[in-house]
């Protein structure tokens, strides 16, 4: 029913909730999931002030989300599973749509909250407005 | 993964495609599944007739294109070898599809993403309001 799976996560346990439903999903459909992990854009320390300021805020690197990848992975038994990883540098909705542009997703699963943004359903509300595939909201509260 | 599902339609193409994943959905999991077509009461006529409410219920109106709706809805089913429950609230869709999976404990709602009504922007109003305020999953089926 579903070939290509994207779903965005921080890795924080309310979007866990999200990440487990779209394993299932890729599991039971054989699909491919794409894991989708969103850092905003660096911004240049403005001249003067110490850099390094916003350090740790963000899950940014890329190694970081491989480990959290792995562990999650392992933990959820889910080593059968077809997963590639994606790291961007960009808002968590705008990450979400370019990927699943890219790979040619059929579905997107994210969670209806959370994420890096504390406002309430701003990442589903922007994917579900501007996906041009299906979108699966899971409820995570 | 999913125990209960609701699907809603208003019999338009879009909805369908909505059905035809909720079948495959029903079927991969093993799931209930709950088919929700609402209608809105006839409108009240303004001059002469019968009073508005005795009007609504008297008129071969809304009630009777769902029943329609669900029907087919049921033979599509029963062709794809699933079985359904047919719920015909009373009242604006996304309200009615929200309260029937309040009422059925539905694990996941699937919808089409363009308005149910002809709503002109990407995401319909029906899915829009069902998503910000469902009780638990929401599928969005595209359909351009």
């Amino acid at each position: 029913m579903f070939q290509t799976i994207v779903v965005g996560t921080n890795w924080s346990h309310t979007a866990e909730i999200a990440f487990r439903q779209a394993l299932e999903l890729a599991r039971s459909n054989e699909a491919r999931l794409h894991v989708v992990t969103a850092s905003p854009p660096s911004v240049p320390p403005a001249s003067g002030s110490s850099a390094g300021a916003s350090g740790g805020r963000w899950l940014g690197p890329d190694f970081q989300a491989d480990v959290a990848l792995e562990r999650t992975l392992e933990r959820l038994g889910a080593g059968d599973v077809d997963v590639q990883q994606h790291t961007l540098a960009a808002d968590p909705g705008d990450a979400i749509l370019k990927v699943a542009d890219e790979v040619g997703a059929d579905l997107i699963v994210v969670g209806n909250k959370g994420m890096h943004r504390r406002v309430l359903g701003s990442i589903p509300n922007t994917v579900s407005h501007r996906a041009s595939c299906n979108v699966l909201i899971v409820q995570t509260s | 993964m999913f125990s209960s599902i609701v699907v809603g339609t208003d019999g338009s193409k879009t909805a369908d495609r909505a059905l035809t994943r909720a079948f495959e959905l029903a079927r991969l999991t093993g799931a209930r599944l709950h088919v929700v077509s609402a209608y809105a009461p006839a409108p009240a006529r303004v001059s002469g007739g019968a009073p508005a409410s005795e009007a609504a219920e008297w008129s071969v109106g809304p009630d009777f294109e769902v029943d329609a709706v669900l029907d087919r809805a049921g033979g599509r089913a029963r062709s794809e070898g699933v079985e359904i429950k047919a719920h015909s609230p009373k009242g604006d869709p996304a309200d009615a599809i929200v309260s029937v999976a309040k009422e059925i404990d539905a694990d996941l709602i699937v919808l089409g993403s363009r308005g149910m009504q002809g709503a002109r922007r990407v995401l319909g109003s029906v899915p829009n309001k069902v998503s910000h305020r469902a009780p638990c999953d929401v599928l969005i089926v595209h359909t351009t």
